[in-house]
């Protein structure tokens, strides 16, 4: 019984060596039932499987992808694009995500990507772009593969830990159970970064003001009249009084 | 009937004709009207207690100055080169039936929200816009009001 219980626990710890190495982990929590434990371990080869043992990328079929996007751009005030590109952020649902001298970087909800790029280019004369989708469905797979199995790896240690006989054997199932919750966590926390990487585009935004454009792109009219219209002149006033 | 008839066309004179300055800007109540010398550069010029300006600019219009070329010019000068955002531009009658376009313009400047209001009209040849402005918390409470205004050419 102690050598059959220590087989099962090497067999675990194999298992959840490999759940850290990506699709091989699923290869390895499969395997480990070769070593005819009588626990009942997950068998997704066959018969009615858990659910998490029979996940494959045909689950998965919907692509992920990350959208990101810079703009460079000509303004004619920094502070107002600024100010402006936040709240479109904003009204489209998503955020600042930092704010530094000339450059804004927003957050906005992936399916909302092309109108607010749309509506950033409208902030002033577009110089730069630069738009990437790149897609992530593979790397979410092995991402959800290697969390499925690590977390039927914990569940299995702790099946062990309840039949533990001796010190020893509740001593080694817990120094497994340790390491593979801690592995849970940090796939976990993958898992959260890389969703909201797909659900939130990033759209970086850097403004320059128009007088530092180059000559041959600025236009100017001749009428001098319609360099005084604006608040700055409506507002302002001569100090003639009665 | 047709006594009916002569009543009316004598109301409708008599309305017109007590229009004071018929095409001039009409400011809100609680305006104060600036003296000329006080409205240049602008033809006419009003102020809020609170800062709020409304005053109308009247510039020599070329030949085939379109409102849909004064428009255009307009909105790129103050979007492009000026730096306000544009809220709406919509097609606007005024009060004695001119056809215009009014503009909805917005600015922050340190940090303060401003609100710029254009109506901009053409004449033959002039260009008249009706303009108001001021911080955005001051002109927002008189928006109803100072469309009037922008829409009283």
């Amino acid at each position: 019984m102690r050598q059959k219980f220590t087989m099962i626990l090497l067999a675990v710890a194999l298992a959840g060596l490999a759940a850290g190495c990506g699709n091989a982990g699923y290869a390895m929590a499969r395997e480990q039932t070769e070593y005819g434990s009588d626990l009942k371990a997950p068998q997704p080869t066959s018969g009615a499987a858990p659910e998490e043992m029979v996940l494959t990328a045909g689950a998965f079929a919907d692509r992920k992808v990350i959208y990101t996007g810079q703009l460079g751009m000509l303004v004619g005030d920094v502070e107002s694009a600024l100010v402006a590109s936040r709240r479109i952020a904003e009204d489209l649902g998503g955020h600042m995500q930092s704010l530094g001298g000339d450059s804004i970087v927003l957050r906005v909800p992936a399916e909302k990507f092309d109108p607010a790029i749309e509506r950033f280019s409208k902030l002033g004369i577009v110089t730069d772009r630069k738009i990437e989708a790149r897609d992530v469905t593979e790397q979410y797979t092995d991402l959800q593969l290697r969390l499925a199995n690590a977390r039927a790896l914990a569940d299995r240690l702790r099946e062990m830990l309840n039949q533990a006989n001796t010190l020893e054997q509740t001593l080694a199932v817990q120094r497994e159970l340790s390491d593979v919750t801690l592995q849970v966590e940090q796939l976990e926390g993958q898992m959260r970064a890389m969703k909201n990487r797909i659900s939130l585009a990033t759209i970086g935004l850097r403004f320059k003001p128009t007088s530092q454009a180059p000559e041959e792109i600025r236009t100017k009219l001749p009428f001098y009249w319609l360099d005084q219209l604006g608040l700055e002149n409506l507002l302002q006033f001569d100090g003639k009084g009665y | 009937m047709r006594i009916a008839t002569f009543a009316l066309l004598i109301c409708l004179t008599l309305l017109v004709g007590c229009d004071p300055q018929p095409g001039k800007l009409r400011v809100p109540d609680s305006f104060v009207e600036l003296s000329e010398a006080q409205a240049r550069p602008y033809q006419a010029r009003a102020v809020s207690a609170d800062g709020v300006v409304v005053a109308l600019r009247q510039q020599a219009n070329p030949k085939s100055g379109t409102l849909a070329f004064w428009t255009q010019a307009i909105t790129d000068k103050m979007t492009k080169d000026k730096g306000y955002q544009l809220v709406s531009s919509e097609p606007l009658t005024s009060r004695t039936g001119r056809t215009g376009r009014k503009l909805h313009l917005t600015r922050t400047i340190r940090g303060v929200d401003f609100t710029y209001l254009m109506a901009i009209y053409v004449d033959g040849d002039r260009v008249r816009i009706a303009e108001a402005g001021g911080r955005t918390k001051h002109v927002q409470p008189l928006i109803q009001e100072l469309g009037e205004s922008l829409g009283s050419l």
